[in-house]
């Protein structure tokens, strides 16, 4: 025989817990109970209790984050509207509804229809970011839907005279609560939308419990600010949780106040802050230009421009150089040219008479022409003659003369 | 002058200067380089001078009784 297997507690506990987690309806469940042995531990924050009916009763875990979002506070007797869903505390092996919202039954089916009519607009997208509108930065013209009587308007009025004097308030009175006020509501909406002299439209009341609340919530408000063309900034004075407006309008405040802080500039602080931005603008500009003419001035220093004479100062040396060796070269080559003057001079010397006359030899010449005499047929008898001897020159006269024989001389 | 800017005058003198501190340009080329040069000093002075001037009428525009000196820093 096959042998079943055994599964541990812990498995068989972890199986249930999947198949039980894994169930649809059971993820996310609408369930109506009254509250039985409520205990909310101080430490943890955490809310313990059962729902019950005649029928039968189920264990309920509301975790600190939840606990804090409920806006009442429960009692054992009362009688609730829970959404949770249901899993297994495996260590005492007990399945238990683990509450996300609650709400007190009565209100609970308006709570349910809400929840509803959010989804069915979500789905239809007119919460989607991408279409709300930017707020203007200076509006100077308000629109504010809200009771003329209430507080809230009184409270838009005085933050808007202390923000910005100038700003003008256009109030389009309406119901906020009660049978009449949906409509009335997006009556005004859409009547500051003709009118269309506003920047801003501020639309809500200040806080209240959430029947009162009731009119934000309701489809027709929701499409009418939706239409908008003028921005809208929802007020629905709400601490904890989103109301319909608040979602699909393009701003949400808390309070009317922070309403009115958000539609207007603060005009002293703007003052302040446009004199800031001015004084950086002209000093940015002034250092840009400062900055430049540091920039001219550094190349304005640079040698070429402060003594430009060192542009030419390598061909000046140059030209000087130049100029010396010429000179230099010139006297050289008249140097040369004296000392062979001088060499050819007392060559001159060697050859002339004067070394020849030196040695006892003289100079015969006539004395009208004073041509030299080398030729006894050039002078006549009775002839007088100039003879130059090395010392002195004599004057004779000739007596006889002899022609030259064989061509040659005594001497 | 015409499509010229403080910047790139500048760049331009930035290069003429390189060029004449190089010092091996053609005498003819230095001579020009310098000249062009000096008209690029005054295209500058001129842009600058002509800039605090807009900026200075335009504080003025803007804030009469202010003191234009905070150019001068």
């Amino acid at each position: 025989m096959e042998r079943k297997r055994v599964l541990s507690v812990s498995e068989l506990t972890g199986h249930i817990k999947t198949v039980l987690e894994q169930e649809r309806l059971l993820a996310g469940v609408w369930v109506r109970g009254e509250i039985s042995g409520y205990k909310l531990y101080r430490q943890s924050g955490h809310a313990y209790f059962s729902l019950k009916d005649e029928g039968a009763v189920i264990s309920c875990v509301m975790f600190r984050s939840r606990v804090r979002h409920l806006r009442f506070l429960p009692e054992d007797g009362m009688k609730v509207v829970a959404r949770g869903y249901i899993s297994v505390f495996e260590k005492n092996g007990r399945y238990q509804l683990y509450i996300e919202e609650m709400e007190p039954d009565g209100l609970g089916a308006l709570f349910l229809q809400l929840r509803q009519l959010r989804d069915r607009l979500d789905r239809e997208g007119l919460f989607a970011l991408e279409r709300k509108k930017t707020l203007p930065v200076f509006a100077r013209r308000v629109g504010v839907v809200t009771s003329q009587d209430g507080a809230a308007f009184r409270d838009i009025v005085k933050v808007i005279r202390q923000r910005h004097p100038g700003a003008e308030v256009v109030i389009a009175h309406s119901a906020v609560q009660g049978a009449a006020a949906p409509a009335e509501i997006s009556a005004a909406i859409r009547a500051l939308n003709e009118y269309g002299q506003v920047d801003v439209l501020i639309v809500g009341r200040g806080g209240g419990s959430f029947e009162d609340l009731w009119a934000f919530n309701t489809e027709e408000v929701v499409r009418a600010v939706y239409e908008s063309r003028i921005p809208v900034i929802s007020a629905v004075g709400h601490e904890v949780d989103y109301s319909l407006c608040d979602l699909v309008a393009d701003a949400r405040a808390a309070t009317p106040t922070q309403a009115a802080q958000m539609a207007v500039p603060d005009i002293e602080a703007l003052g302040y802050q446009s004199m800031v931005l001015k004084e950086r603008l002209q000093n940015a500009v002034s250092r840009n230009i400062s900055r430049r003419w540091q920039e001219l001035d550094q190349v304005r220093d640079r040698k070429v421009w402060s003594q430009p004479e060192t542009l030419t100062r390598q061909r000046d040396e140059w030209l000087s150089f130049l100029r010396d060796r010429l000179v230099k070269s010139c006297l050289k080559r008249l140097d040369e040219q004296s000392y062979r003057l001088n060499s050819l001079a007392r060559h001159l010397d060697a050859l002339g008479p004067h070394q020849v006359l030196r040695r006892g030899y003289a100079l015969v010449r006539k004395l009208e022409a004073g041509d030299l005499v080398n030729d006894v047929e050039k002078v006549r008898i009775e002839e007088e003659l100039e003879i130059i001897l090395k010392r002195g020159t004599m004057r004779v006269r000739v007596e006889a003369k002899e022609p030259e024989k064989n061509g040659k001389h005594d001497i | 002058m015409e499509n010229m800017t403080f910047e790139k005058a500048m760049a331009r003198l930035e290069e003429i200067v390189l060029g004449l501190e190089e010092g091996n340009l053609e005498l003819e080329k230095t001579l020009n380089l310098f000249e062009e040069g000096l008209r690029l000093f005054r295209f500058c002075e001129e842009q600058l001078k002509g800039a605090e001037g807009r900026v200075m009428k335009l504080v003025q525009e803007l804030d009469p009784g202010r003191d234009v000196s905070i150019l001068e820093e």
